[in-house]
């Protein structure tokens, strides 16, 4: 009877025992990441009704050139996924139902813009959306973008400069002063 | 004239120097005394002194003859205080050579002037006889008629001290009879006083269970010789539980209690074990947990990272999962308390209790905000095992009010209905207040659970 006492209460002990067992992070190397690299993962939201077939997705870094494009025949692919980036600013720009075969690969913003505001017309079901942010590293930015019909989506009238003030001892400097005004025209062509 | 007297002088004479015609000599005899059982030969006593000094005047006067043969001394010996024939024979001869010794030491005689004779009767004395010629018989017969005269009385003494001993016996007996029937009542007297004692004191006992029993208020059943009581009680529960699987009822925005509601029955089979079934009812409410990234569930019921274009769902942080528990279990009560002497028939109980269960979860998805269905999770079937602590206090006729607290955990897919993702858990705590009645073969005084 004592022997049995004893195996009951060590059945018991190891019950209690369970109540402390731990949940370990779950979450820990979800998103395997480089060395310097953050990631994106971007949702997008459709208002019109309109079905989407395919998208194509443009991340252009800071000097305006193309840094990452990819395409997907299935918008749920890339809902599914995490899109390893360098860290850096970045414009992102997202157009669907234009075919993906179609769109420029290499390309800038500007370039893609004039493109997708002259074969508007051609793609009825175009939809497109962008956005500016920054990618940190070990960063996950969760991006909900909305699409919107047309060219519409791409709206980027905001600039953002960075400049370096050359030092006032340098014989460049009045030439900097120079460059500064060239590059306010430029932007208000831009944003015009 | 005269020459006639003469004649008849010398006749006279002549007839007095006849010799007399030849009769009996006349036995002499002694008549010593014994005490009762005993063989020794006490003189002075009882007139042993006298007789022996007179046997010994007359073994005196006729020693010659006697150490002759021609007058043997007769001695008869007699023992009948005794249980056996044997063992009187026996005495009776020691009484003979103590008395026959006497003689030959004091009178000069020898063993061989003796005829004796032992006999297991009559009572408890020695008679030496001797036959001593006639023409002593002046003083012979004198001594004859005198011993005749005194035998009678002998005799009839001898007789009386028969009978006073037959009587010394039958009291010594009767003594015996009652000392024994005495020693006999006492030892009656103590085993019936034994007995009283132990009957009292098992009274005694069960009065002063009574009285605690009456203090506590509750009867105690008192088991089966050697066999603990068993009863069986039943009863209701009802409890908050709180989920955590994919979702938790811990979320990240706020803490949501579910309800629960459910029956149980069961066996006691002794202070320390109970077994009992049990079938519950609730709901739990659980929302997106603070360490999870805000993923999108579509109405196709997948997980994403994000919203798909095109495609209706919501983020988790807009949605709450409501999950209908039916649970059926079996559970083992182990009354920790009822492992002491000091505390098995407490009315207090404090229970460890493995279960194990079958439960099924049924979950929808609802806006935080609203009640309307969005998203349909679907039915779940699980394994449950886990256990709970359980504190009661048992009052009078069997109702007992309790507390308990406990963890089950489930097998299989997430019970909120998201898809399986990372997290692992998959699990309920509850607590809740039973509420029970015992009652079985021994009605309603049997006072555990």
């Amino acid at each position: 009877m004592k022997t049995t006492s004893a195996y009951i209460l060590l059945i018991c002990a190891l019950f209690v025992a369970l109540f402390t067992a731990c949940d370990k992070d779950a979450h820990e190397n979800e998103y395997p990441l480089t060395e310097g690299q953050g990631a994106l993962i971007i949702g997008l939201e459709e208002l019109s009704g309109t079905t989407v077939d395919d998208l194509t997705l443009y991340l252009f870094g800071s000097d305006g050139t193309t840094a990452l494009r990819k395409s997907y025949d299935d918008p749920r692919t890339l809902a599914s996924e995490y899109i390893p980036v360098d860290a850096g600013s970045y414009t992102l720009a997202v157009v669907a139902n234009a075919g993906n075969d179609i769109l420029p690969q290499e390309t800038t913003v500007a370039d893609l813009t004039e493109w997708l505001k002259s074969h508007a017309d051609n793609y009825p079901g175009l939809l497109t959306a962008s956005a500016q942010l920054e990618v940190g590293a070990g960063d996950i930015g969760r991006l909900h973008l909305v699409l919107k019909d047309g060219t519409s989506g791409i709206n980027l009238a905001t600039v953002t400069l960075r400049l370096a003030l050359p030092d006032k001892t340098m014989p460049d400097y009045s030439s900097g002063i120079h460059f500064v005004a060239v590059l306010w025209t430029a932007c208000s062509q831009i944003s015009s | 004239m005269n020459r006639t007297l003469r004649t008849i002088a010398t006749a006279l004479s002549a007839l007095l120097l006849l010799p007399l015609p030849a009769r009996e000599n006349p036995d002499t005899a002694y008549t010593f005394r014994f005490v009762p059982q005993k063989d020794m030969f006490y003189v002075p006593w009882s007139g042993n002194d006298a007789e022996l000094e007179r046997l010994l005047l007359c073994v005196e006067q006729y020693r010659a003859d006697i150490l002759s043969g021609e007058i043997p001394l007769h001695v008869d010996g007699y023992c009948n205080s005794l249980d056996s024939e044997r063992e009187n024979l026996r005495i009776a001869a020691i009484r003979s050579n103590r008395v026959k010794s006497e003689l030959i030491v004091r009178g000069g005689i020898k063993e061989e002037c003796f005829i004796t004779e032992n006999h297991a009767a009559d009572g408890d004395f020695v008679i030496v006889r001797l036959t001593v010629p006639v023409s002593e018989a002046s003083a012979a017969e004198t001594d004859a008629q005198r011993n005749a005269g005194e035998k009678r009385p002998d005799a009839e003494r001898a007789e009386q001290e028969r009978v006073a001993a037959e009587q010394a016996k039958q009291q010594q007996l009767e003594q015996q009879k009652q000392e024994q029937e005495r020693i006999a009542r006492e030892k009656e007297q103590v085993r019936i006083a034994e007995e009283q004692a132990r009957q009292a004191a098992e009274q005694a006992k069960a009065d002063s269970l009574a009285a605690a029993q009456r203090i506590k208020d509750v009867p105690v059943a008192e088991p089966a010789a050697g066999k603990p009581a068993v009863s069986w009680y039943a009863g209701i529960q009802g409890g908050l539980p709180f989920g955590t699987s994919a979702m938790s009822s811990f979320g990240a925005d706020r803490t949501t209690p579910g309800w629960s509601a459910g029956i149980y029955g069961g066996c006691r089979f002794n202070p320390m074990l109970s077994l009992e079934i049990q079938a519950a009812w609730g709901q739990l409410a659980m929302n997106r947990r603070d360490c999870c990234p805000d993923y999108w569930m579509g109405t196709d019921g997948n997980r994403y990272e994000a919203a798909v274009a095109g495609m209706d769902g919501r983020y988790y942080s807009a949605l709450q999962s409501y999950t209908f528990v039916q649970r059926y279990a079996a559970q083992l009560n182990v009354n920790l308390l009822g492992f002491f002497r000091a505390t098995r028939d407490s009315r207090w109980s404090l229970d460890l209790s493995p279960h194990i269960a079958a439960i099924g979860t049924e979950s929808d998805f609802r806006p935080a905000d609203s009640k309307t269905e969005v998203l349909q999770g679907g039915v779940r079937w699980h394994f449950g095992a886990g256990g709970n602590v359980q504190a009661a206090y048992t009052f009078h006729i069997g109702l007992q009010l309790g507390i308990y607290t406990g963890m089950t955990w489930l097998s299989g897919k997430p019970m909120d209905g998201t898809p399986e993702h990372l997290h692992k858990a998959n699990y309920i705590r509850e607590t809740g207040l039973r509420l029970g009645w015992s009652f079985g073969a021994k009605g309603k005084e049997d006072s555990i659970q």
